[in-house]
């Protein structure tokens, strides 16, 4: 269980986060985080990932209490994460970034990961001349290795079309299945995110609206509200 | 009561060095804080373009006298400064700071053999003109009236620099590109002609630096160097970009120094290393992450 | 994004992803020329030229360790002489006030500086590359007002510098032999290969690889649960180590220390030399440091050599950042492919 309790990131008197508590079981599926531009989001995932120390508040996996551990023991010990921008070793193959990658996670199959990220095709090659939509399976597929229990994507599908989105969203699904792995995503497409996540946290101006189902937070008015004005 | 009366003048002389040595700072690190702030580059010819200054002023006293010396020198460098924001610092915009850096670097080490080439390598003496040869009685001591009047140029220089940031437009937006570079632009500044403005007064302000050093110390191959390393570490310490924070910094490292090399030596010295690893390493302002 | 060797990743250093290790024949030859180089002594019997590659080859040495950094970790060391400057003060304190035997003066110095090395990497290798450049320019300032200080013109020499001498012979040479040409060559030249051999192993290994990932993507490499903070120290601590070992080989040469050595501008010849060479490969910067050598032979005497030396730079960065290594080997392709 990823019990967050009280999470703040402030910066002076700015509060990127303030006061955020929730929860998310473990045991498998997909965890939506949405709000609109600036609900801090991005800011959540820094938090949960050890990128950024929270001001206030903890995070615990399991009942082990992770705030200050980093981001190394975090990886270590089953959460991984992809990013926002791709971010990936420049000037080499695929193959060599995943293998690069693995020997930290004790993964000794890298081979399986990259046809279930679907990368055979483009194993061998420079990661700098493949098509963004590669690029970006190559960012999750590290985030695969070494058996995470907890995976962390920020926008996964940015900069993908719908029928992409969706695709990915499906793939997602299939992935968290198979591999009994939880997946907290935090993305744009409210749509996919309604779609196709287990449970889903709400945000806004750094505070936590809702957390629950999907189809309540669908309905929920302050969700709505939120959304107002923005592209939902 | 003699030896009371000889340490507080022992103290008064100390301080008054202290701050002739701030004077001087604070105009050398004013103009590399500039530069930083509006090129987002560490020009590391700065100790070079002080050097210049002094020995151009060397040979324009030596002809016309020291007085004109302080009006051209800067307008001298100036043009130096020009051709460095032409010919590297504008090329060069989209290399990475280490390697820019490393350019100016490169420039000085030319400047200062043609500096060697065009007048020797040997130290040179400079005498203070004749107006300010003597010393003015300060509680009881006799003090050297050029540094008095360093300390009062210094003094002079940071109001004109501080009012011109503060009241003229041009100061304004050097102000404002300095601390957000897309806003200013998207105001509508220009902001490679302010650059070039600023790069320019940044270098006269060195060459002021070394017009004002030359009878004060000796003038000498090695002082670019020297100064070099202070103004770096007194921008960096100061708050990179932060034209206050160098000439407060300046200041407290002039203090440092004169005091620290009278009563505690080895602080003098390893204390600003010990603040410059503090600042760059345990709170990376402004390097790559957006300007202070 | 930039360009130039300091942002180069190539993780696999010099060679191609699929090269195994060197097949027998290189190894082999490698090893003659390693032997062969013993015998230049009696292939140049003009011991002006001796002694300019005996300085050339030390200055090489320094670069390798700058280009080692430089190359994998893609930090500069602006103030190299420190690292340059250092084990040679020691030396001769060791000598002097410690009135320790030669072999245990240079251990002395030696692991000192190492450690100083550490201690200073543990703190400086964090920053980014220009800061990092600054700090060290700031460190060799810094030791080179300590090495002025009044109260230690006894143990340090102040202006005038700290002159050594040491009795009777060490390794086999005495202190005169050290200062001649021929006789230095052979430790220098061992020193050389074993400098070279041991950084081209470092970069080859995983520890090699490891350092370009960090500085391809650092952030990256800690979300792959890597650490990229003690690599980065061991890298430094190791640059500097060989950096140290020129100091010593020149202070065994000059029986001097002085505070020009210390000096970023004066004894920061090994920054230029790498430049200039290239620090892409093992050898670029011995290359670099020939031919600066060379250059001082040519220019030295009518001072055109500093401001050669400083174009040079101001060049090589601006055009070519894999220096002349770098040109060789792209015209030895270009070479390759036309025929």
């Amino acid at each position: 269980m990823l019990r967050v309790e009280q999470l703040s990131v402030h910066y002076g008197s700015f509060r990127a986060l303030d006061d955020v508590s929730f929860d998310v079981s473990l045991t498998g599926g997909l965890h939506g985080v949405i709000g609109p531009n600036g609900a801090g989001k991005s800011t959540l995932m820094d938090a949960l990932t050890g990128r950024r120390l929270p001001t206030r508040g903890r995070v615990y996996i399991d009942g082990t209490d992770v705030t200050r551990k980093s981001v190394q023991w975090r990886r270590r010990h089953g959460m991984s994460r992809s990013f926002q921008r791709t971010s990936i070793f420049p000037g080499h193959t695929v193959r060599e970034q995943l293998s690069l990658a693995a020997s930290r996670v004790f993964e000794t199959n890298v081979d399986s990961i990259a046809d279930v990220m679907g990368l055979r095709d483009v194993y061998d090659v420079c990661v700098d001349s493949i098509a963004y939509g590669y690029q970006r399976r190559v960012d999750i597929a590290l985030a695969l290795l070494g058996k995470p229990r907890l995976m962390l994507l920020d926008e996964p599908a940015a900069g993908l079309t719908g029928k992409e989105t969706v695709a990915l969203f499906e793939h997602l699904t299939d992935l968290v299945k198979e591999r009994n792995l939880t997946a907290i995503v935090v993305e744009h497409d409210v749509d996919a995110v309604f779609r196709f996540c287990n449970s889903i946290t709400a945000l806004d101006l750094g505070r936590v609206l809702l957390t629950g189902a999907a189809h309540e937070v669908r309905r929920d008015q302050r969700v709505i509200t939120a959304y107002l004005g923005s592209a939902a | 009561m003699e030896l009371t009366n000889g340490v507080v003048m022992l103290v008064i002389s100390q301080l008054m060095n202290a701050l002739a040595l701030a004077s001087l700072l604070t105009i050398v690190s004013s103009g590399l804080a500039l530069i930083f702030g509006l090129r987002d580059v560490m020009n590391l010819s700065h100790g070079a373009l002080y050097m210049l200054g002094a020995y151009v002023g060397y040979s324009v006293t030596n002809i016309l006298g020291f007085w004109p010396a302080l009006v051209i020198v800067p307008l001298a460098l100036g043009l130096a400064g020009l051709a460095l924001e032409h010919g590297v610092l504008r090329p060069l915009q989209r290399r990475s700071h280490i390697e820019v850096a490393l350019i100016t670097f490169g420039f000085a080490l030319v400047l200062t053999q043609i500096i060697g080439k065009i007048w020797g390598k040997a130290p040179m003496r400079m005498d203070p003109p004749i107006a300010l040869a003597g010393s003015v009685d300060l509680f009881g001591a006799h003090y050297p009236a050029y540094r008095l009047f360093l300390i009062a140029i210094g003094l002079g220089t940071c109001m004109a620099l501080a009012a011109w940031l503060k009241w003229t437009r041009l100061g304004m937006y050097t102000r404002a590109a300095s601390q957000q570079p897309e806003v200013a632009q998207m105001m509508g500044v220009n902001t490679d002609r302010l650059s070039q403005l600023v790069v320019c007064l940044g270098a006269a302000f060195a060459g002021l630096a070394g017009v004002l050093a030359g009878p004060y110390l000796s003038v000498d191959l090695g002082m670019g160097s020297a100064v070099l390393v202070m103004s770096l570490s007194i921008v960096v310490i100061g708050g990179l970009g932060s034209i206050w924070g160098a000439i407060g910094a300046a200041i407290a490292y002039a203090f440092v120094q004169v005091l620290g090399s009278v009563f505690f030596p080895w602080a003098a010295l390893v204390v600003p290393y010990l603040l410059l690893i503090g600042v760059l390493v345990l709170r990376p302002r402004g390097f790559g992450q957006g300007r202070v | 994004m930039n360009n130039g060797s300091l942002a180069t990743p190539n993780l696999i250093y010099g060679a191609t992803s699929s090269s195994p290790m060197r097949p027998p024949l290189v190894i082999a030859a490698v090893a003659a020329l390693a032997v062969l180089g013993l015998m230049l002594p009696y292939l140049v019997s003009s011991t002006y030229y001796m002694n300019l590659l005996v300085r050339g080859v030390i200055l090489g040495i320094g670069a390798i360790g700058l280009g080692f950094l430089m190359q994998q970790c893609g930090l500069v060391m602006i103030g190299v002489s420190a690292f340059i400057g250092l084990p040679a003060y020691l030396f001769a304190i060791g000598l002097g006030t410690l009135k320790l035997t030669t072999g245990a003066s240079l251990a002395f110095a030696f692991a000192s500086t190492v450690a100083f090395a550490f201690l200073n990497g543990a703190l400086i290798t964090r920053a980014k590359p220009l800061p990092f450049a600054m700090l060290t320019l700031a460190l060799a300032q810094l030791l080179k007002s300590v090495v002025l200080l009044q109260p230690l013109r006894d143990i340090a020499g102040g202006d005038d510098g700290l002159p050594m001498s040491f009795n009777g012979s060490f390794l086999g040479l005495t202190q005169e032999q050290f200062a001649s040409p021929a006789a230095m060559w052979r430790v220098v030249w061992v020193s050389l290969c074993g400098a070279m051999l041991v950084t081209w192993w470092l970069a080859q290994s995983k520890f090699g690889v490891r350092l370009r990932a960090i500085k391809a993507n650092e952030e990256r490499m800690r979300f792959c649960g890597f650490s990229t903070y003690l690599p980065r120290i061991g890298a430094f601590t190791f640059a500097c180590s060989v950096m140290s070992l020129s100091g010593l080989l020149l202070a065994l040469n000059t029986g001097l220390a002085s505070p020009d050595l210390l000096d970023f501008a004066t004894g920061g010849n090994s920054l230029p030399a790498m430049l200039i060479g290239g620090s892409g490969t093992v050898v670029g910067p011995l290359l670099g440091a020939l031919t600066f050598t060379w250059g001082q032979d040519v220019f030295g005497s009518t001072g055109d050599l500093e401001l050669l030396t400083g174009l040079a730079v101001i060049l090589v960065l601006w055009m070519c950042p894999d220096g002349l290594a770098g040109l060789l080997r792209r015209a030895a392709g270009i070479l390759k492919g036309a025929r």
